[in-house]
């Protein structure tokens, strides 16, 4: 299990990785999964969002998403539904069992993720802009 | 300044007193008790709201009776139970809510006023991250927001449960 993530690319002149994990219902332990390509954001505050749909997923497995207000990036105050997750995967860095508890917000439409400070918390993210190359190196 | 209400409990046991009691035991006479309920409108929700404040709730005076609901059992007057009391504005949008979905705008200031009104009631230090119920009750609170999301995961509450950060309108970036 690797907990390092080396010289990867730049996709777009952007970060993206490919996050795995899963939403729990902590009272009778059932679990939906999610898989989400992320472009890494670090002026995001929350740890990864997902789209609008997956709340139904949420639902189902008995987790109610609270409300809470975000402000967007031009300014806009809007509510949005949050509930933590457990990240087990980010690209080909492996996280031992229950992996790395973050926020997740549902907010949008379009699978166009993001992973937010909330993850980026626990590993150290070293840019290489020159070589369009960035490493994660998780604590 | 203080607001008392003084409730005495009736001499006789007849059909005014429906509650049954009685502070009579056979041949002795028990003295009567005095109930005090003191409330300093000072420690209450409303003191740190602002004239202004209260008119954009809409708030048409200011005073206890508006705030606190006594209602009276038997020929006890006692207060309602402690739970946050909304302005006019705020109860006609959680009624609206009830009907049909509202704007993201009319969302986000009706969250707003629910948070800030009930941890002003309950006295909660900023910094906190409370989660609160649509009827103002606060159901769980941390010091982070993940441990509070933890905390509620799986919990059914029937009506929506709105986090907020005691002290800060919203989490525009990286908190340090």
């Amino acid at each position: 299990m690797s907990r390092e993530l080396n010289d990867k690319d730049y996709e777009n002149k952007a970060l993206f990785v490919r996050v795995r994990g899963i939403v729990q219902n902590l009272r009778d332990m059932r679990q939906v999964p999610f898989n989400f390509k992320c472009r890494v954001d670090t002026g995001f505050d929350d740890g990864v969002t997902a789209p609008q749909w997956f709340r139904s997923d949420v639902e189902i497995i008995g987790v109610q998403p609270a409300l809470k207000t975000r402000t967007l990036a031009n300014g806009e105050r809007v509510p949005v539904y949050v509930c933590a997750a457990y990240i087990h995967q980010i690209d080909s860095c492996v996280f031992p069992l229950p992996g790395l508890p973050v926020k997740m917000v549902m907010l949008g439409n379009v699978e166009r993720s993001l992973l937010g400070m909330d993850s980026l918390k626990y590993c150290t993210l070293i840019l290489d802009g020159s070589n369009q190359k960035f490493s994660m190196i998780f604590n | 300044m203080t607001f008392q209400i003084t409730g005495e409990v009736p001499e006789r046991l007849g059909d005014e007193n429906p509650l049954g009691y009685s502070s009579y035991i056979t041949g002795v006479q028990m003295p009567k008790p005095q109930i005090d309920f003191s409330i300093d409108p000072h420690e209450s929700y409303d003191a740190p709201l602002s004239g202004v404040f209260r008119e954009n709730l809409g708030y048409t005076h200011q005073g206890l009776s508006e705030i606190i609901s006594i209602y009276e059992v038997g020929s006890f007057r006692v207060q309602a139970p402690i739970k946050p009391h909304f302005p006019p504005k705020t109860q006609e949008k959680i009624k609206k809510l009830m009907r049909r979905p509202l704007k993201p705008s009319e969302m986000v200031s009706l969250i707003d006023e629910i948070c800030i009104i009930s941890a002003d009631f309950y006295k909660i230090k900023s910094r906190k991250h409370i989660a609160v119920k649509i009827d103002g009750t606060v159901v769980e609170s941390a010091d982070s927001e993940i441990d509070l999301l933890l905390k509620i995961q799986g919990r059914q509450f029937g009506v929506p449960v709105f986090v907020y950060e005691v002290g800060a309108d919203s989490s525009p970036g990286w908190s340090t």
